[in-house]
């Protein structure tokens, strides 16, 4: 093949800028330590990409759901226990009420305290987070019970995304912990703040019939705060489950988005030095290549 | 006598083919660098010998021309080769440039903003009766319909800059065309004298024709005249001769303003619109890119905002807001598209919305605030595969940028083959008729000696003379 000076210009020119554009590569690739910074460096990787990140970010939001919903059923949670605190002590007095012994003044006496617990009862039926209250449904900036025990919530259920395609109740419908149901009533039960206005008659009243009644229908109520509480209960351990899945989808997705999106450091610092020894090898092949002429011998 | 002078003549004639050797080297060495130069050859011949005394006697040598290195098959492979070469070249360019609309670095992408949108969405459950959450997800909402209108108008722009772009290289092929005629005019005039070839000026036509190969596909075929005769996309005759039609741009009616490729008729005869007769060079490349490429990525970007739009609404349609929204349903989150092929660039919030934060609507119970089901609904929404029954909103933006890669990537691949294959033809043709700095060198020695040995003659012919003269005394 005849070559021509313009072609060993050319061959110079294009192995410089071949290599000079391997190296900037290179140097993009180690200064950003990623191995995708267009879409054309992998369609592939992108498109997963996308749908990667989304994921991450959608797990990162339900856990963000979770924290929320913990908060929210905790405080539910100490609300039960303070009701069944209040209702045990009601039954304490109730049992130690109802003894012979005492009379009507005493009684008229533990009647002013559980006025008191009374009053507590319905505070915390009304207990709120963030300004919401925690046993009113749907309702939830009006309080769950009225004073006289008045249901005022409706049935709604709070759900909540807590992991893919996966919603989770997070308030408890708790008509059923301040009303009675009928097949209750059916059997004689009343609602709890009723229980406790009974009880509170029977001691002013001095009756320990009705003092003796109340103590049932408190182990009653005892026992439906409990079940409720227990309920929460099981309703956190999901929540903890999720949490620990929603966190572990995004370990597991970050990883994957490191393994398609990271440089691998090792091998870009490599390859950034020998594209640059490349690149040097080729400026000084350029210069030799280009000072040999006839015309240098012709003197 | 005569035989001497005889002599002399073959000296002189010696010495002016060597000077022309001499001059050509130099052009040659002076034009080394110069694009589509071929080098150029004295082509000396020996003149027919004379009769004399029943021997055949040397009558010494001339320039019968000066021809140029020029290799005409391989000339047409290159102009061939620059065809598709122009063609994958100007498709990967405009490729690339909408290539960052999708950028995996972008910030307020449509994938960032749907999962922005979505996770204010799921917020806004956790607290529906919260200020500044409820703003928060009319401010990431309206993020994600910004989000569809800057994808819209960005393939807009790219459309437009083709747009521009076909326009300029239309006005350069017409101005190639008017320069072959008037080069072919040229040529006809220089080679009538015979034994003239018009090297320069043909290497000047050789360019054009290159030039014009990569941005439109022409056939063309040399006259017995010498002159170039150039035909273009669907048979049309773009330069006969002297003579050159004109190419321009113009409006057309069906494609939306955007510029035809129209042909003048001959003499009188109507305009032809080329349009749809381009199939290779740059400019078909432009078009395709033009009309079927970013036409085809904005109809799945309004495919998109159509569907969010759609099915959001109709979700958000069946809930109650807050305070003076909270008894009556039946209100859009987005403005219901007009047109669903401009869905992206219409996509705004419903005026309600956007005057109060209480008509977001999440809960499917009037008068009440802490009903989110609605709102879930509408978080169900982003997992649902709502796009042809097959994909979520993100999936299908996924593969609308993966595909879109994918067409980078391959045009990238395609250009690159063919760039190699035109880098090789022009190292052919290179070696052909490129100018080596060393052969010229080579050449000039050469001349030089020749003329040496020229002039010796002269001189050996002069002393000669003197001889004869001298031997009167």
């Amino acid at each position: 093949m005849r070559v021509t000076d313009r072609h060993r210009y050319d061959i110079v020119g294009s192995r410089v800028e071949g290599s000079k554009a391997q190296n900037a590569k290179d140097l993009e690739t180690l200064s950003t330590l990623r191995r995708i910074n267009k879409v054309s460096d992998d369609p592939t990787g992108v498109a997963a990409g996308i749908n990667i990140k989304d994921r991450i970010a959608s797990n990162i939001q339900f856990q963000k759901n979770v924290e929320f919903s913990k908060g929210m059923l905790e405080r539910s949670e100490t609300a039960l226990g303070g009701m069944q605190e209040n209702l045990m002590r009601l039954k304490e007095l109730a049992i130690g009420m109802a003894n012979e012994t005492y009379d009507h003044s005493s009684r008229l006496a533990a009647s002013a305290e559980v006025k008191e617990i009374l009053k507590e009862i319905v505070q915390l039926g009304n207990t709120t987070f963030n300004n919401r209250y925690v046993f009113s449904g749907f309702r939830s900036n009006t309080p769950a019970i009225s004073m006289d025990g008045k249901f005022l919530g409706d049935d709604g259920a709070v759900m909540l995304q807590v992991g893919e395609s996966q919603f989770q109740q997070i308030s408890i419908q708790s008509r059923d912990l301040f009303e009675s149901t009928s097949d209750e009533r059916a059997a004689g039960h009343s609602n709890m703040i009723d229980t406790v206005e009974e009880l509170l008659s029977g001691l002013q009243n001095n009756s320990k019939d009705s003092i003796r009644f109340a103590i049932g229908e408190l182990d009653f109520q005892l026992d439906k705060a409990a079940s409720f509480q227990a309920k929460v209960g099981s309703v956190v351990t999901g929540l903890n489950g999720a949490t620990e899945r929603a966190s572990r989808n995004v370990d597991m997705d970050k990883t994957t988005l490191s393994s398609v999106f990271d440089a691998d450091i090792f091998e870009a610092s490599s390859d950034f030095r020998r594209s640059e020894a490349v690149l040097q090898s080729t400026l000084l092949a350029s210069t030799k290549l280009l000072q040999p002429s006839l015309l240098n011998f012709l003197q | 006598m005569s035989g001497l002078f005889r002599t002399l003549n073959i000296g002189s004639e010696s010495l002016s083919v060597t000077r022309m050797g001499v001059d050509t080297a130099g052009h040659n060495i002076a034009n080394a660098q110069v694009e589509g130069y071929s080098r150029q050859r004295v082509n000396v011949k020996a003149r027919e010998p004379h009769q004399k005394g029943g021997v055949l006697l040397g009558a010494g040598a001339y320039a019968d021309s000066i021809d140029r290195a020029h290799d005409q098959w391989n000339e047409k492979q290159l102009n061939r080769a620059n065809q598709s070469a122009g063609a994958s070249a100007a498709r990967l360019s405009a490729l690339k440039s909408i290539e960052g609309l999708f950028s995996p670095d972008l910030q307020a992408g449509v994938d960032v903003e749907i999962t922005n949108f979505f996770n204010a969405a799921q917020d806004l459950s956790n607290f529906p009766d919260d200020v500044t959450v409820r703003t928060s997800f009319r401010e990431s909402a309206k993020g994600l319909t910004q989000s569809f209108k800057r994808v819209d108008s960005g393939l807009e722009r790219e459309r437009l800059d083709l747009n521009q772009k076909v326009a300029f290289e239309v006005a350069a092929i017409d101005d190639s065309m008017q320069q072959i005629a008037r080069l072919n005019l040229q040529i006809r005039e220089q080679e009538s004298t015979p034994g003239s070839h018009a090297n320069d000026l043909r290497d000047q036509r050789d360019r054009l024709l290159r030039d014009m190969t990569r941005k439109i596909d022409i056939h063309y075929y040399e006259n017995q005249n010498g002159m170039l005769c150039v035909r273009g996309p669907g048979d049309s005759m773009l330069v006969d001769g002297v003579m050159a039609t004109h190419l321009y741009v113009q409006p057309s009616s069906e494609n939306g303003g955007l510029h035809d490729v129209m042909i003048e008729g001959a003499e009188g005869g109507m305009d032809f619109n080329l349009t749809r007769h381009l199939d290779n060079g740059e400019i078909s490349a432009m078009m395709e890119v033009r009309d079927k490429v970013i036409p085809g990525l904005t109809k799945k970007n309004n495919q998109l905002a159509a569907s969010m739009t759609q099915s959001i609404n109709e979700v958000h349609r069946q809930g109650f807001g807050l305070r003076g929204f909270q008894e009556v349903a039946g209100r859009n989150l987005f403005k219901e598209p007009g047109n669903l092929d401009r869905a992206a660039a219409e996509m705004t919030l419903d005026d309600a919305i956007e005057a109060s934060t209480d008509a977001i609507s999440f809960a499917s119970t009037p008068m009440a605030v802490g009903d989110n089901i609605v709102g879930n609904q509408l978080v169900g929404l982003k997992e649902s595969k709502i796009l042809d029954g097959r994909a979520s909103f993100t999936q299908f933006y996924s593969d609308m940028v993966g595909g879109f890669g994918s067409q980078v990537v391959r045009a990238e691949h395609v250009n690159e083959a063919e760039e190699i294959l035109v880098k090789d033809l022009q190292d052919r043709r290179e070696s052909v008729s490129g100018v080596s700095l060393d052969e010229e060198a080579t050449n000039l020695m050469r001349w030089q000696a020749n003329f040496a040995a020229s002039s010796k003659l002269i001189t050996t012919v002069d002393e000669m003379l003197d001889t004869v003269l001298s031997m009167k005394r």
